[in-house]
């Protein structure tokens, strides 16, 4: 639910007051374009989208349920839109692409010796995910959202994100430390 | 929360948006609410305007029509048409004219038979006078 500041910015917005949504913006942007770079790895992109985000945002503001935070639902909006521009690249895959993901190749005993556990490598790591459990661990870790949270912007039950989340890390287990805990 | 959970929330790679981010989204936001107004204010009047043409030259029209009595065709010079028309006052004392509307229009075809009478009494006076004129023309005097 959203807090008090924000649901009196948005009856002001609603009542023709534009320079309030300004509030909004200033508020959400950079959490929103983060969460955009962190799924789409290009700044024009992620700034893009998030702009046409905030924009659709505005003009449906009247259809907006104030029993979500602004927050879930702007991010809601965005990741639509994120997955309408990557549509063809599979940006967000469906629940069989999820169901059937296999790791590419455990990685050799020498490999593994070799391999720095550094940042650069758990990213790597959560880019090779599927595109459905990457979008949970990012909105997740990343984006400080709850359970009950990525399951409104993603359109999921909650039981999904929580068995998506953990086989997410069962796959990052694999991968960064060659086994299961 | 364990070692992953930790390496995993560490490992986010910061990206500092365009310091003009905000203000180019409420450009572009201002930008499409005025376009909007132009628009509404561009398409209120036309329709208005639209409105008045056609009331103008259908409603009022067609309103006018049927005031006169939807039935009644115009006026009639000929007897056989005046000769079926009767009086209100007849007419609602036979019942079959109970509502305002059929009365009006009885009403009307009263006063359409009476200028037809009137017409054709003033043609009948024409002629007579036409008539007395030719007389006199035709006696004339012999010395």
């Amino acid at each position: 639910m959203a807090d008090t500041q924000e649901l009196a910015v948005i009856d002001d917005v609603r009542s023709g007051n534009t320079e309030s949504y300004r509030f909004l913006v200033e508020r959400y942007h950079r959490g929103l374009i983060q969460h955009l770079y962190n799924l789409m790895h290009d700044e024009q992109s992620a700034e893009d989208v998030a702009q046409e985000a905030f924009i659709r945002a505005y003009n449906k503001l009247s259809q907006y349920n104030e029993t979500y935070s602004f927050s879930t639902w702007l991010y809601k909006i965005a990741d639509n839109i994120a997955y309408r521009h990557f549509k063809n690249t599979k940006f967000i895959s469906d629940i069989d692409d999820v169901e059937e993901f296999i790791p590419d190749s455990k990685p050799t005993a020498e490999e593994l010796v070799d391999k720095k556990l550094d940042q650069e490598a758990v990213r790597e790591a959560v880019d090779n995910l599927p595109s459905a459990y990457k979008q949970v661990v990012t909105l997740y870790y990343w984006d400080g959202f709850s359970y009950e949270e990525i399951a409104k912007i993603i359109d999921r039950p909650v039981g999904t994100i929580r068995t998506w989340l953990h086989r997410a890390k069962e796959h990052l287990r694999k991968e960064l430390y060659g086994q299961i805990r | 929360m364990d070692k992953l959970d930790d390496d995993i929330k560490s490992s986010q790679k910061n990206y500092n948006p365009s310091s003009d981010f905000v203000e180019t989204t409420l450009q572009q936001i201002n930008n499409q609410h005025q376009t909007a107004h132009r628009r509404f204010k561009v398409w209120i009047p036309t329709l208005a305007g639209a409105l008045v043409l056609l009331a103008i030259f259908i409603i009022i029209p067609l309103h006018d029509n049927n005031k006169s009595g939807g039935v009644f065709e115009g006026p009639s010079s000929s007897k056989s048409s005046s000769i079926q028309s009767y009086p209100t006052s007849q007419a609602a004392a036979n019942g079959s004219s109970a509502n305002g509307t059929n009365n009006a229009s009885l009403t009307s075809d009263l006063n359409s038979v009476n200028n037809s009478i009137s017409q054709e009494s003033s043609d009948q006076s024409s002629a007579n006078s036409a008539l007395n004129d030719q007389s006199q023309e035709i006696a004339i005097p012999t010395d």
